[in-house]
């Protein structure tokens, strides 16, 4: 007569399953290639764990006593203000500049670049570039790439837009109107 | 016979899915960026440009004769530029379509305009020259307009080298102001105008008896006396129309009638000899007598606007006789009276009418 509780029965199984290569001991061996694999996932996945793991323990006390963590994550946004520019008479050889401004409305710094600048043809014989500073200040100017302006979270920047034409623009381009967009991205730097 | 591990599959499948959270997690990073746009509204400028002015470098000149009518050589005219469109020009002159025969005799000045721009202003420094044919460059001074504003410039033409070689020809050029801007942006105003290097035409008269040289017969034959005969309305191209060809720079003239060319006929006297005839012949452009026979001077004496006509081979006067009509000039000895009752003085002294052309 087996005088064991069925829990010991049932252990004594589970043991000799695992002795005898049952599905169990596949399992486990299953398992550990399942942690394995989401051991290296996450670690390549670091960097962007770190900047999404930023957080914050705030304890939040009620007005009944009760007390509770909210952690809520970040956001990163950019706007362009003001109307559109409005440049006139330019001519071969000729360069205009106006400032506007860009505000980070999110809540982490963002590193800005010019996506694309579009518009700028042959036909219109025109060259534009922006810098990441007032257009006193002579900062670097590009066309496409980053920009020497990080914005920080809830804060606003002066960037330059520069207009040229060529001096080889065509006659046909006299007193055409071109519509130019700039494409800005803020990146966390 | 191969055994399968238990729960291998879904293992791996889990993992799978883990590692396709993981990847997918690096597009988080996009979560993380903001973008936006500026828009900006471009014009384009215009090149446009205006002239007032440069017709008024239509001309006729003359040579003139000295004692008798002032030569007009030169021709003055005011030119205002103005820059009518939107971006800034750099000018310059062109010239097209004229005569270049005469065009490279007639020298253009440019310079800014002062406070006056006429006959009478003296060509400053500054000025650039060129000629009709080929321009000249605007001066430094006034070569470049901003948008709204202008150029105020004078042009001056001048018929230079022997008159005998630009007499009779004329060019209507088309002069423009052009104002560029880069290379490919332009815009001109331009003109067209005629200058004529003319003549002065007129008829001589004799003093005394009020009548004019006349050719015989209205030939331009060689040998066609010069007769006295009753003048005719004043008009070129008739048989007693002249004008007078200086031979170089010396005080001589070569004598044409207007019923003949460019080519001749001329006064000739038929020898050096007191009393030759003087006639129309062919010219003679040698050095010989003949040629010489042929040059004229106009010497006033006198009274104011009488003249003698003096041969330069024979330095004899040209001289009428007589009143009567058809009586033929000949070359006499010069007379020394300066009175007008004296019988030589009134044998050869003329005066001149110019003839309106």
């Amino acid at each position: 007569m087996d005088r064991r509780t069925p829990a010991h029965r049932a252990g004594a199984q589970g043991v000799a399953a695992v002795r005898s290569g049952s599905p169990v001991r596949s399992m486990l061996a299953g398992s550990a290639a399942l942690v394995a694999v989401l051991a290296l996932s996450l670690s390549a996945v670091g960097g962007t764990y770190a900047m999404l793991s930023s957080s914050q323990q705030v304890a939040l006390v009620s007005s009944t006593g009760a007390t509770s963590t909210t952690i809520t994550a970040g956001t990163a946004a950019i706007a362009a203000n003001g109307d559109t520019i409005q440049m006139t008479a330019l001519y071969p050889g000729a360069s205009r500049t106006a400032e506007f401004s860009v505000s980070n409305t999110g809540d982490t710094a963002l590193a800005v670049s010019v996506d694309s600048i579009s518009g700028l043809t042959a036909a219109n014989g025109l060259t534009a570039s922006v810098a990441g500073a007032s257009c006193t200040a002579g900062a670097p100017s590009v066309a496409s790439g980053p920009l020497s302006l990080t914005v920080p979270a809830k804060a606003t920047a002066t960037l330059c837009l520069t207009v040229a034409m060529s001096t080889a623009a065509p006659s046909t381009a006299q007193g055409l109107s071109s519509g130019l967009v700039v494409a800005l991205t803020g990146t966390q730097p | 016979m191969t055994r399968r591990i238990p729960g291998l599959r879904f293992s791996v499948a889990v993992g799978v899915v883990v590692a396709l959270v993981g990847i997918g997690s690096g597009v988080g990073v996009a979560a993380w960026t903001g973008a936006t746009t500026k828009g900006a509204a471009i014009t384009a400028a215009t090149a446009a440009t205006s002239a007032t002015g440069i017709a008024g470098l239509a001309a006729t000149y003359k040579p003139g004769l000295p004692g008798v009518s002032a030569a007009m050589l030169t021709d003055t005219a005011p030119v205002t530029v103005s820059n009518t469109g939107s971006a800034p020009l750099s000018y310059s002159l062109t010239a097209t379509g004229g005569s270049a025969a005469l065009g490279n005799q007639v020298t253009l000045q440019v310079w800014k305009a002062g406070a006056t721009c006429d006959v009478s202003t003296v060509v400053p420094s500054t000025a650039t020259t060129g000629n009709l044919t080929t321009p000249p460059a605007l001066p430094a001074d006034a070569n470049s307009a901003a948008p709204g504003t202008g150029l105020s410039l004078c042009f001056r033409s001048s018929v230079t080298g022997t008159y005998s070689a630009a007499g009779g020809l004329s060019t209507t050029p088309t002069v423009a102001v052009v104002g560029t801007v880069g290379t490919n942006w332009s815009a001109s105003a331009s003109a067209s105008f005629t200058q004529t290097a003319g003549f002065n035409w007129y008829e001589i008269q004799h003093d005394f008896s009020a009548k004019c040289v006349d050719a015989n017969g209205g030939s331009t034959a060689a040998g066609t006396n010069l007769i006295l005969f009753p003048c005719k309305p004043l008009a070129v191209n008739t048989n007693q129309s002249y004008r007078f060809s200086q031979v170089g720079t010396t005080a001589f003239y070569r004598i044409y009638i207007g019923t003949g060319s460019s080519a001749g006929p001329v006064w000739e006297a038929a020898s050096a000899i007191a009393g030759s005839a003087v006639q129309l012949n062919t010219i003679d452009t040698g050095t010989t007598t003949k040629s010489n026979n042929q040059q004229w001077s106009v010497v006033q004496h006198g009274d104011a606007g009488d003249f003698r006509i003096v041969n330069k081979n024979s330095s004899l006067c040209l001289t009428m006789t007589a009143s009567t009509d058809n009586t033929v000039f000949t070359v006499t000895a010069c007379g020394t009276s300066l009175v007008n009752t004296n019988t030589a003085y009134r044998a050869q002294h003329f005066g001149f009418v110019e003839i309106p052309s």
